[in-house]
């Protein structure tokens, strides 16, 4: 499944966002350039989290999170939060997220709507929730998270998703495939729209802490720190409930065991296939490990808890080095291969922000090349500043996110 | 059009004080410079998206083969051959003035110009012209093997890069492509494309190529140094077009026969107009600018070189003799 088109008419520094991702670009890498504060991240975590997301109950509470700095006026029966085009096998499909207003329920169903509104959903099984559950599936759309609230009836909403000419249940069918097919890999430092606004703060208050040198700053300081590790912990629970999702700063080396402990299976499952003669998936993966890094070679625990990696010098001797002891830039590549190898990638929509962080002009370049390889069916979004990323593709593979003071008009392919 | 030598002096000044040059080999190609509004930015995807063809460093950058991991060469774009061949013997002359004021190491200096049809004069180059260049560094249109002499100035083996983009052996890296280029409406097939390019070389056809006809002398000597698949007919061009186009015949796209009739040909005829006509597939899901998609054939093509062994392209042995000389 690869993204055609993104459009977000609105929503915080987004307005009038319309790419395209042409299916005839290769390789199906796009750079996504703007200036500090365009939105190139809001647009990767809002593209994530909806597709991510919807229709799984368990993951409401992101988008409900999300929906959180979205203006939907009480005056407006529905506004178009995202609209997306999604090529899936042949079929180009399109996908609307929509937020509904009260005004909504009384244009569908006038004096009949239920005097709470949308507030009546809280109250599973009665018949204000069956009602409104009714005029969704009549109007084929699917509910995604109830949202806003207050005292009011006019102040609560609901996001549905729809797509024109599909009912209800092929959509639902097709948004579990969406779900396992987008990837949103990010550094953890940055205060996540998907991420309660109380998380968020810890973020912003932790960072804005740092760096006194008086005893009252210190303390000052280890208040900020303290918030920041509660928010890393929120985080982290998050991406536990968010498969999709991969912070790719933290010193984590599961995804390259989870891979070692892979090829040792795969080789014993032919051992007994084949009247004990093993596999050589084990060999080769470790090879191909040590093919990525410079002057090291990775070493897997006798167990396959975890691994080290040990450099040799001159004389033969040899230096066992942990994973945090590696460069952030070349731990970043090996996660980065790792992860992809460990996820199901193929033919997936990965998004990455920030991929040039941590990583010398030289790898920022190789990197898109390293992509390519590591995962040739996928489709890669990456938010960049850099030039060194947009110089491995053409110049109409970049996509820009444009500063507005008028309506943003389409921003596809440079032509 | 060569620069002014104010533009000459900016632009090895600017190279010379690249922080990213210092200990790397530097190389200068063909293909035009940023736009002078976007050299005072600092380079940016904002910047970088406005371009509308790919830089021909690029092109070469992506040559680079996967082991090359530390410390690859810097590629700078200078302009027409004129302008590489001027911009090398300048940062070489500041760099010997004042070589506090540069990050460049003059042993790590190369640049790879087009070999053309008509002779450049050489500076700083065991040889006194491209022509002496190419026959130096290329043997039936490969690399020699050992190279004799130092060289840092180098030219293409065919007549321009964009020769190695329209040989039917890369027939397979635009297969793999999603949209496949297309040319005169229909979906480019290489060898039809080489057959135009051996007509256009008969003065008679409605297109000729004006450079063959009147550099025939040279065309002649250059072709004479090749030992061809066949023997062609050189006493003039009406003459090598119907002799090409006979020992073409039907052309088997597969076989070495075709490929080397190929490389003879764009030794001497001009490559670039061909390759300008090559286009997306209307109605296809490409919807930028041909200039643009011919970039992203030139890329693909770039990946290919990238993968070969040094002896199977002479692209690939440039890079593998810089590689050992870094």
């Amino acid at each position: 499944m690869h993204l055609r088109r993104v459009q977000i008419p609105d929503y915080r520094v987004l307005q009038g966002v319309d790419l395209r991702f042409d299916a005839g670009v290769s390789p199906q890498v796009f750079p996504l350039g703007s200036e500090n504060g365009g939105g190139k991240s809001t647009l990767l975590q809002l593209v994530f989290v909806l597709l991510h997301c919807a229709g799984d109950p368990e993951r409401a509470e992101f988008v409900h999170n999300v929906m959180a700095s979205f203006v939907h006026p009480a005056e407006l029966a529905e506004k178009v939060v995202a609209r997306f085009e999604l090529e899936d096998g042949p079929r180009v499909r399109t996908l609307e997220f929509v937020s509904l207003g009260d005004r909504f329920l009384r244009d569908m169903l006038g004096d009949e709507a239920p005097e709470s509104g949308f507030a009546a959903m809280a109250e599973p099984g009665g018949d204000a929730q069956r009602q409104i559950d009714g005029l969704l599936t009549a109007r084929h759309h699917v509910l995604v998270t109830r949202w806003g609230g207050g005292t009011e009836p006019r102040d609560h909403r609901i996001l549905v998703v729809r797509e024109q000419g599909s009912a209800p249940r092929e959509l639902i069918a097709f948004l579990e495939r969406c779900r396992s097919s987008i990837f949103l890999l990010s550094p953890p430092s940055q205060p996540y729209l998907f991420l309660a606004d109380a998380t968020r703060q810890l973020f912003v208050s932790g960072r804005g802490r740092r760096g006194g040198r008086s005893a009252r700053a210190s303390a000052a300081e280890l208040r900020g720190h303290s918030r920041l590790i509660a928010y890393l912990s929120d985080l982290e629970r998050a991406a536990r409930a968010l498969p999709g999702f991969f912070a790719y700063d933290w010193v984590s080396v599961d995804s390259l065991v989870k891979l070692f402990q892979h090829a040792r299976d795969r080789d014993f499952a032919r051992a007994v296939e084949a009247g004990g003669q093993y596999g050589t998936a084990y060999v080769d993966f470790l090879r191909e490990v040590n093919a990525l890094l410079q002057g090291k070679e990775v070493r897997p625990l006798p167990d396959l808890s975890g691994v080290e990696f040990i450099v040799t010098n001159a004389e033969g001797v040899e230096r066992v080095l942990g994973p945090e002891d590696l460069s952030r830039g070349e731990l970043k590549r090996l996660m980065i291969f790792a992860w992809l190898r460990a996820n199901a990638t193929e033919d997936a929509i990965v998004l990455m922000d920030e991929i040039e962080l941590s990583l010398h002009p030289d790898w920022q370049y190789r990197i898109v090349r390293d992509l390519v390889e590591w995962a040739p069916a996928a489709q890669f979004v990456l938010a960049t500043h850099s030039h060194e990323v947009c110089q491995a593709v053409t110049p109409a593979h970049v996509r820009e996110l444009e500063p507005r003071l008028a309506k943003r008009v389409d921003d596809g392919a440079a032509s | 059009m060569g620069l002014h030598p104010e533009q000459l002096d900016e632009h090895a000044r600017v190279i010379l004080g690249s922080r990213r040059i210092l200990h790397r080999q530097v190389v200068l190609c063909e293909g035009e410079r940023s736009a002078p509004a976007d050299r005072q930015r600092r380079p940016s995807p904002q910047t970088y998206r406005r371009q509308e063809t790919l830089p021909d460093s690029n092109f070469y950058r992506r040559c680079v083969p996967p082991h090359w991991r530390d410390r690859p060469p810097q590629f700078f774009n200078c302009g027409d051959r004129l302008d590489v061949l001027q911009t090398y013997a300048r940062l070489r002359q500041l760099h010997a003035e004042d070589s506090a004021a540069s990050y460049l190491d003059p042993e790590k200096l190369y640049a790879i110009v087009d070999l053309d049809l008509q002779p450049a004069a050489l500076e700083h180059s065991p040889c006194a012209t491209t022509e002496e260049l190419h026959e130096a560094l290329y043997a039936q249109t490969m690399l020699r093997q050992p190279l004799a002499g130092e060289h840092r100035i180098w030219v293409t083996a065919l007549i321009h890069k964009e020769a190695f983009f329209v040989l039917p052996s890369v027939a397979c890296v635009y297969d793999e492509l999603h949209d496949p280029p297309y040319l005169d409406g229909r979906r480019l097939d290489l060898i039809e494309l080489c057959r135009d390019a051996a007509r256009a070389i008969d003065p008679s056809t409605p297109a000729p190529d004006h450079g063959l006809v009147k550099h025939f002398e040279i065309a002649r000597r250059r072709l004479s140094r090749w030992a061809p698949p066949v023997s062609l007919d050189m006493d003039e061009p009406e003459a090598l077009s119907r002799s090409w186009l006979a020992a073409l015949g039907d052309g088997d796209p597969s076989t070495s026969r075709t490929e080397a009739l190929a490389r003879v040909l764009f030794l001497v005829t001009k490559a670039k107009p061909h390759w300008k006509r090559i286009e997306p597939p209307s109605g296809g899901d490409y919807t930028s600018t041909a200039d643009h998609f011919r970039g992203q054939l030139a890329l693909a093509v770039a990946g290919h070189i990238a993968s070969l062994p040094p002896e199977a392209h002479p692209i690939a042995g440039f890079f593998e003799h810089l590689h050992a000389q870094r």
